[in-house]
């Protein structure tokens, strides 16, 4: 008779751990910093984006569609670190949960010349990745990424 | 998330040249998947997870199974599978052989031949409400406007489908050259039947089907 078990669960917070997509402040300002270093030198100091189908350019700074009457904003590093850091690409209510469990039970049993096998399993594999609803800029919450 | 659980009952008999046993196998699968927010089947949407009813797949197989080694230098394998998919309503008749010579100690020639089926996914086989594609899918394209020409709008099942079959025969050659090293050489033909395939077709060639209650019951647990 042979019995055997096998379990293994985690569970994580994905909103800044896991997926390696938490971007920090100092990291989203030290990155559009050498971003727009280079721009300015290679583009004559513009960053230009389409708003509305119309070209829009931002001297100096970085071109950000925003929900304005004019549907862009020029930030600078600092400003466009302040509204972009946090879980990049996530969103509120993110976690994961990862499952597997196996269990076997076997007996044999010697009847006459031949030898009678009795075995069952269950298993399970369960993969949890949900995502909540998007965050939205400029709205601290504990998840998401804020102004301050 | 997957659920499996099956039991195997089996009697061997052994023997100096010979062994042989047979048995029986069942084999269930369950399988699942949850999604925020949580879509309806009348398309309302829910901002809670929630999991869809679980899909199922069953196999119920006898089998036999010999083993002979007359001498030193031959052995034969062969089992017997008769295996009935419970999802496909279809039974399937798959033996196998393999013939093993070795003409020296160092070399080995292995003969392989067999039949096999591969059950469709229950997702592909179980009717439920059609999954439509976005808007810009169904207004045809300027492209496709000649007589005709078919235009993806939705995604179904066929509950007809039928497992895919292969059969296969496979030739290898090993030898040993000294303790450390060694060779093999393998060639092998498969033919397969059967095969599964996703293709546009009229809507009107599809049959109209009832997707049962129990498949679109609402399945919340967290909100």
């Amino acid at each position: 008779m042979q019995f055997t078990a096998y379990s293994a669960n985690d569970w994580s917070n994905s909103t800044g751990e896991g997926d390696n997509d938490y971007q920090t402040f100092p990291l989203r300002s030290v990155r559009r910093a050498t971003r727009n270093r280079f721009h300015q030198a290679v583009e004559a100091r513009l960053d230009t984006i389409l708003v509305n189908g119309q070209k829009r350019s931002c001297y100096h700074t970085i071109a950000v569609l925003v929900d304005s009457p004019s549907g862009y904003a020029c930030m600078n590093a600092h400003q466009y670190a302040v509204n972009f850091y946090g879980p990049f690409g996530g969103s509120v209510d993110r976690w994961r949960t990862l499952g597997k469990q196996d269990y076997d039970a076997r007996v044999t049993q010697q009847l006459g010349a031949g030898v009678i096998t009795l075995e069952g399993f269950a298993d399970a594999y369960n993969n949890n990745l949900p995502k909540g609803p998007g965050q939205v800029l400029d709205v601290t919450t504990q998840y998401g990424p804020g102004p301050n | 998330m997957y659920h499996n659980h099956g039991y195997l009952l089996s009697d061997d008999f052994a023997s100096a040249k010979n062994d042989v046993g047979f048995g029986y196998t069942w084999l269930h699968q369950a399988n699942t998947n949850g999604q925020f927010p949580y879509i309806l089947c009348n398309g309302n949407t829910q901002n809670v997870f929630g999991t869809y009813p679980p899909l199922s797949l069953a196999t119920a197989s006898y089998f036999a199974r010999d083993t002979w080694m007359p001498n030193d230098k031959f052995s034969a394998f062969a089992t017997v599978w008769v295996q009935r998919s419970l999802n496909t309503i279809s039974t399937h008749f798959d033996p196998r052989l393999s013939l093993v010579f070795r003409p020296t100690t160092n070399d080995v020639i292995r003969l392989t031949s067999g039949r096999a089926y591969s059950e469709p996914d229950p997702s592909l086989l179980t009717p439920a409400p059609p999954s439509y594609g976005s808007p810009t899918s169904v207004n045809c394209p300027s492209t496709t406007t000649g007589s005709g020409a078919l235009v993806a709008i939705a995604s179904e099942a066929d509950p007809n489908l039928l497992p895919e079959t292969a059969n296969d025969v496979e030739l290898a050659y090993g030898h040993r050259f000294n303790f450390s090293t060694s060779i093999q050489a393998d060639a092998y033909q498969s033919w397969e039947n059967q095969a599964l395939l996703s293709g546009n077709v009229p809507i009107s060639s599809i049959a109209q089907i009832t997707v049962p209650q129990h498949l679109i019951a609402i399945n919340i647990f967290s909100a």
